[in-house]
């Protein structure tokens, strides 16, 4: 019997405890100085940005300046085409002191962004032999999973559908045989529109979610952070609470004899 | 007899590949400092890459271009 409020739940990845449930991605929002109110409403201490080339005649302030101090910074391999493209910004990220974390992306669809799990997974076994944390984005298939884990991922981020499209939860059955089958965090990162969908995806096991678009073209992006990282603690909560089944028929919730008949 | 021709370009300034383009830019017997300094207006945390090796910035001006480098101007942005 879980005893309320004792539970030490905890989230571990690489050994490394986290403070919340709730990543969160910094592409898109109207302004930058939205960031760091943003990552403090949601709690997160995950936190994703790109590397590029710089635009010679942009004059904006690197993204890294406005993540708080205390967030680990992941950086993700947007643009890479190839597993080579990948680890070549893997490898430069960590020279240039960004630190380990790594969200392998490699895509070449430009219609549905949706990931190359081959040449994820061909990314994954090398970037894991040189000491990074490999957190590569995939879509959810049970055996492409199986050779992460194998590679030495840290854990699987597998879709709910494809990214900045706010459809929810559409490859739910397959990220719940992820859950079941995979000895790894389980993240589900993109196509998380609403709460709702975080707290549905964390109510079946998720182990944390990866939130971008759903905050950053919110009308009031720290609001909505808010509110994810309350419907993410909530599905957390549920989840470890046990819910009930699910029936066809009328259960009563009032003894079913009469007031004053029997 | 073997005319050579150089364009003025090829005898004053150095062929770089700067972010994937070639271009003739830089003064012969520029330093990396200079060179990105002369680039880049705001170099708060900007990552250089030259010849697919990181350079910390504090060695920037130990690093003298030659003809053919290639330089990489890179910068962390927003992304999910």
């Amino acid at each position: 019997m879980l005893e309320v409020g004792k539970i030490k739940d905890k989230l571990l990845i690489n050994g490394q405890e986290l403070k919340s449930r709730l990543f969160i991605g910094t592409g898109k929002f109207p302004q930058k100085s939205l960031i760091p109110d943003v990552i403090e409403g949601s709690g997160s201490g995950i936190v994703t940005v790109a590397l590029r080339r710089v635009d010679f005649t942009d004059k904006d302030e690197n993204i890294v300046n406005y993540i708080n101090k205390d967030c680990i910074i992941m950086i993700n391999t947007s643009g890479a085409r190839t597993a080579e493209e990948a680890v070549r910004i893997a490898r430069i990220s960590r020279e240039a002191g960004c630190g380990d974390w790594i969200k392998i992306e490699v895509i070449r669809d430009n219609k549905y962004l949706l990931p190359d799990n081959d040449e994820t997974i061909k990314a994954a076994e090398i970037l894991a032999k040189e000491g990074f944390v490999v957190m590569p984005y995939v879509s959810p298939d049970l055996m492409v999973a199986k050779r992460l884990e194998e590679a030495g991922a840290a854990s699987i981020m597998p879709l709910g559908a494809p990214i900045g499209t706010n459809k929810g939860l559409k490859s739910k059955e397959f990220i719940r045989i992820l859950i079941e089958e995979i000895n790894l965090p389980i993240i589900v990162d993109a196509g998380i529109g609403r709460p709702s969908h975080a707290a549905e995806a964390m109510e079946m096991g998720a182990d944390a979610v990866l939130v971008n678009t759903a905050i950053a073209t919110a009308e009031d992006p720290v609001l909505m952070a808010g509110a994810f990282a309350k419907a993410v603690q909530a599905g957390r909560d549920a989840y470890l609470a046990g819910p009930g089944s699910i029936r066809n028929y009328a259960e009563a919730s009032s003894p079913l004899t009469g007031f004053l008949s029997n | 007899m073997i005319i050579n021709t150089f364009s003025w370009e090829e005898v004053f300034f150095l062929k770089i590949k700067l972010n994937g383009k070639e271009e003739y830019c830089g003064q012969k017997m520029t330093t990396l400092d200079s060179f990105i300094k002369e680039k880049v207006q705001n170099l708060k945390k900007v990552v250089v890459v030259h010849n697919d090796k990181v350079v910390k910035k504090k060695e920037w001006n130990k690093v003298l271009l030659k003809d053919n480098d290639s330089v990489e101007i890179l910068k962390f942005v927003g992304g999910g």
